[in-house]
């Protein structure tokens, strides 16, 4: 416990110090220090298992600064820690010099706040911690101000942020205790809604695909990493006493966790906007987690565990694929992929760090994605004897989001990496320095140590399931190997025949360009098409009306569905509403006056009676 | 011993389905042994490699032909997780065969590549609906089997979903993702190809009649290795567009047997 608070200090004297000394290596210094420090503590009560807590006086009327740090906390905290030093030592490569003075003092102060949130117990603590996490994160969201885009997202991060944390201090309200006791329905609900909101539960996501993408890199890293999954952990902790209607929970978390997978995924398919792919994949996951969740409460334990599971590898798989995705950026100055192609030959350490995270979303074996997906469909399996609709359910969206996983992430890859480059900018990128690439393989090198690791992690409550595991992943590992070993006969073959190279096959035509590779779009089209009825995916066609047409313009656009068909109209509505106070307020002095003299008129003859 | 015969045997289910289509045409057709010729002369070539590719285009090959291996070694079987990690070792290999297809930058394999994620998407959903459904009942059922033959045909790449016979590169699906292939990296395509062919044979088999020996086994697999030549010869591919409609099919009888077999119990 003490490990960890002095870990925090250090973190927010850590930013404080970096407004007045604006040096990277303070920065990076002091990171390092607050995050090993919080690791070592976190380390402690993972091996113990025994929570840790310390009650200090505060003097805040209904607030006590009580905290704890009990396993599940340091569930939490602990991949949180370990990916905040690697942001950090990215983001020292990242983050041109001299840089906004304020970029690394807000950093500091989202992540010490983020530990604070999962030590909290007291309501009033807790809610002002999360309020300090929401709005450092804002500022980090909102750094690159000068373009109109950026200040749109942090708007409506802001107003989503807030509209969650209103839910939640009504939560607070009603079940104070936070999680020492099991809710009723009424405060499970306004914390499925003050929590979801921040894990980007459908319907309350639409901010994270607007938010995280315009985010610099190892911000959004960070965000989609650990920050969304405070929003887990609160729920985690309001179920951690079994709730009163625990079916009707369990259901309602499998119904919206369903619903937000398959959204997710579907519309990051749909995304031309390399980042925006990202963060509506990480609503995807945080779906496939509450999913989880809910089907653990439906009686299959083993779904929580894969939950868990998969928060882990997601926030280890989505930060290496930001941080890949930002050196990409970096180099191309764009985040569309249509503009991107041919970078795995130019950045060929970036793109094996992307190959990887894209392969372990993707749900392919060995990789985190995988597990999780295998354990879930266990489960749906075995709950189909009880309880055949969940198991059906479970099922529909874990096979769905498996297929349309693999197609959204081989379109990420295969169009920002692999073919010729659509613009002059990538084709004259290159790897970036050690820095950035460093934090990049480690998180690779953590992904495939996890996945290996997972057997162990599983083995104490679930010997059986940690067995069979691990014989499916050194089964895979021995395919891994033949594979090695068939590329090194093809290449011991073709040692003593003729190679040639020659452009790509074209039907004979031999002047390819690179407008005429397949584009992203092009590569989404099929599925997008089927699932118009979600997507509502809009392309501006040129119309190439005359023999000989002028120059015309082609684009395409996929709004968000709730954004569009439910925000906007319910906003609309409220603005008219709104707008009929206006003939109460209209400027005239004297129709106030009028106002003034009914209103005493009235109050006399109220007087009266 | 299910990998040995996998590996050796399933180039003649190619020679089969050839042949009964050729005697559905009239014609004499191809030796029953033709694709060993055809494997053997292209593991014997050089190869040439298009300017635009990485080494994902160069390993993608080995990747693939070991997945089908290591897919066709679990199987046949009758245990989830076994099932679930073949079902997972056929998405791992088309991720690669995707991803070699658009490292060629060529419009037409990205076209393929594109079909082939759209199809596997649909295809895995009935796929694993009827995994879950036999494994939880009794006797095999019609309905299942229906739905298994249907998806078996999408993913192996044949009529009416695919036209492994097709001429035109834009019309093709599984074909024209192989098509800057050459040499020993065409042989091992080709070769895994027809190993994933047995392989969805071998599961459909496990599923619908459990405890199967491998003679058995064999048998179904030329069995079935027949009846696809009879659909190839009797039916048109579907336009692209209807497919998703026979696919979303597959996925619909699995979950009627199983709605059908919990309102029987």
């Amino acid at each position: 416990m003490n490990e960890v608070l002095t870990g925090l200090v250090i973190l927010v004297v850590g930013g404080l110090a970096t407004l007045f000394l604006n040096h990277r290596w303070v920065a990076l210094v002091t990171a390092a220090a607050g995050f090993l420090t919080i690791l070592q503590g976190c380390g402690l009560v993972l091996a113990l298992q025994t929570p840790q807590s310390l009650e200090l006086p505060w003097a805040v009327p209904g607030g006590s600064f009580s905290l704890v740090l009990d396993p599940l906390a340091a569930f939490f905290l602990a991949p949180a820690a370990l990916l905040g030093i690697l942001a950090s030592i990215y983001a020292v490569g990242y983050f041109p010099r001299p840089g906004r003075r304020s970029t690394w003092f807000f950093l500091h102060l989202m992540m010490a706040a983020l530990g604070l949130v999962l030590l909290a117990r007291n309501g009033v603590l807790f809610l002002v911690a999360w309020e300090v996490m929401a709005l450092a994160s804002f500022f980090l969201v909102t750094s690159e101000d000068e373009q109109r885009q950026v200040r749109q997202a942090g708007w409506i991060y802001l107003v989503a942020t807030h509209l969650g944390s209103f839910f939640l201090i009504a939560f607070f309200a009603i079940a104070p205790d936070f999680g020492q006791s099991g809710v009723g329905p009424v405060a499970f609900v306004l914390a499925l809604i003050g929590f979801g909101s921040k894990a980007g539960l459908v319907p309350l996501h639409i901010w994270l695909p607007e938010a995280h993408p315009v985010a610099p890199s190892p911000v959004s890293a960070l965000l989609s990493g650990v920050v969304i999954n405070t929003g887990i952990y609160g729920l985690m902790r309001v179920l951690s006493h079994p709730p009163e209607h625990a079916r009707a929970i369990g259901w309602t978390l499998l119904l919206v966790g369903a619903i937000t997978a398959l959204t997710g995924v579907l519309f990051a398919l749909a995304q031309r906007d390399l980042k925006g792919l990202l963060a509506y994949s990480s609503v995807e996951n945080m779906g496939l987690v509450c999913l989880g969740l809910g089907l653990g409460l439906l009686g299959q334990p083993l779904a929580t565990a894969a939950a868990m599971l998969h928060l882990l590898s997601h926030g280890l798989l989505k930060s290496l694929l930001f941080l890949a995705a930002g050196s990409v950026l970096h180099q191309t100055h764009t985040r569309d992929l249509e503009e991107m192609g041919g970078l795995l030959r130019r950045m060929p350490l970036t793109g094996l760090a992307f190959l990887v995270g894209a392969a372990g979303l993707a749900g392919l074996p060995p990789l985190g994605g995988f597990i999780t997906e295998l354990l879930l469909l266990l489960c749906a399996v075995q709950a189909m004897q009880h309880n055949l609709l969940a198991g059906l359910v479970t099922l529909l969206t874990v096979a769905l989001v498996a297929g349309l996983a693999l197609a959204a992430f081989t379109k990420a890859f295969g169009i920002a990496f692999l073919g010729e480059p659509r613009s002059q900018r990538a084709a004259r990128a290159h790897d970036p320095g050690p820095l950035m690439l460093t934090p990049m393989a480690l998180l690779a090198l953590g992904a495939l140590g996890l996945a290996a690791g997972t057997p162990w992690l599983l083995s104490r409550t679930y010997p059986e399931q940690s067995a069979v595991l691990a014989s499916l992943l050194s089964f895979t590992g021995l395919v891994v190997a033949l594979a090695a070993a068939l590329y090194a006969l093809r290449s011991q073959l073709l040692k003593t025949r003729p190679v040639g190279a020659a452009p790509t096959w074209g039907c004979g035509y031999l002047a390819p360009s690179t407008r005429m590779e397949y584009t992203g779009l092009s590569f989404s089209q099929p599925l997008t098409d089927l699932f118009a009825s979600v997507l509502h995916h809009r392309v501006h066609q040129p119309r190439m009306e005359p023999i000989f047409p002028a120059e015309e313009t082609f684009s395409d656009e996929t709004p968000d569905l709730f954004e569009d068909e439910v925000y906007r109209p319910m906003l609309e509505g409220l603005v008219r509403l709104s707008g009929l106070l206006r003939r109460l307020q209209h400027g005239r002095v004297q129709f106030y006056v009028l106002y003034v003299l009914v209103t005493l008129v009235g109050l006399l003859a109220w007087g009266q009676l | 011993m299910s990998l040995v015969l996998a590996a050796l045997l399933s180039p003649l289910l190619l020679g089969i389905i050839t042949r009964v289509k050729a005697w559905f045409a009239g014609r004499r057709g191809a030796p029953l042994l033709q694709p060993y010729h055809d494997l053997l002369r292209l593991v014997q070539k050089g190869a040439v490699y298009s300017h635009t590719t990485t080494w994902v285009f160069k390993l993608a090959p080995s990747v693939c032909l070991a997945c089908s291996l290591g897919a066709a070694a679990l199987l046949p079987s009758r245990a989830l997780p076994t099932l679930l990690l073949a079902c997972s070792l056929l998405a791992l290999q088309r991720f690669w065969m995707v991803l070699a297809a658009l490292d060629t930058g060529s419009s037409f394999e990205g076209m393929g590549a594109s079909r082939e994620v759209h199809f596997s998407a649909l295809a895995e959903l009935g796929l694993l609906f009827s995994l879950a459904v036999s494994l939880s009942q009794q006797q095999p059922s019609l309905l299942v089997g229906l739905a298994l033959f249907i998806v078996v045909l999408a993913e192996s790449a044949r009529v009416p979903v695919d036209d492994p016979n097709t001429h035109l590169e834009l019309t093709m699906v599984h074909e024209v993702m192989i098509l800057d292939h050459s040499g020993p990296d065409l042989a091992y395509m080709t070769w895994a190809a027809a190993i994933k062919l047995w392989v969805l044979g071998a599961l459909a088999a496990s599923l619908l009649s459990p405890g199967l020996s491998l003679l058995e086994l064999m048998g179904v697999q030329i069995g079935l290795a027949l009846a696809i030549g009879v659909v190839e010869s009797s039916v048109a591919r579907l336009r692209l567009l209807r497919i998703s409609e026979l696919l979303a099919t597959a996925s619909a009888l699995a979950a009627l047997a199983l709605l059908l077999q919990t309102r029987g119990s």
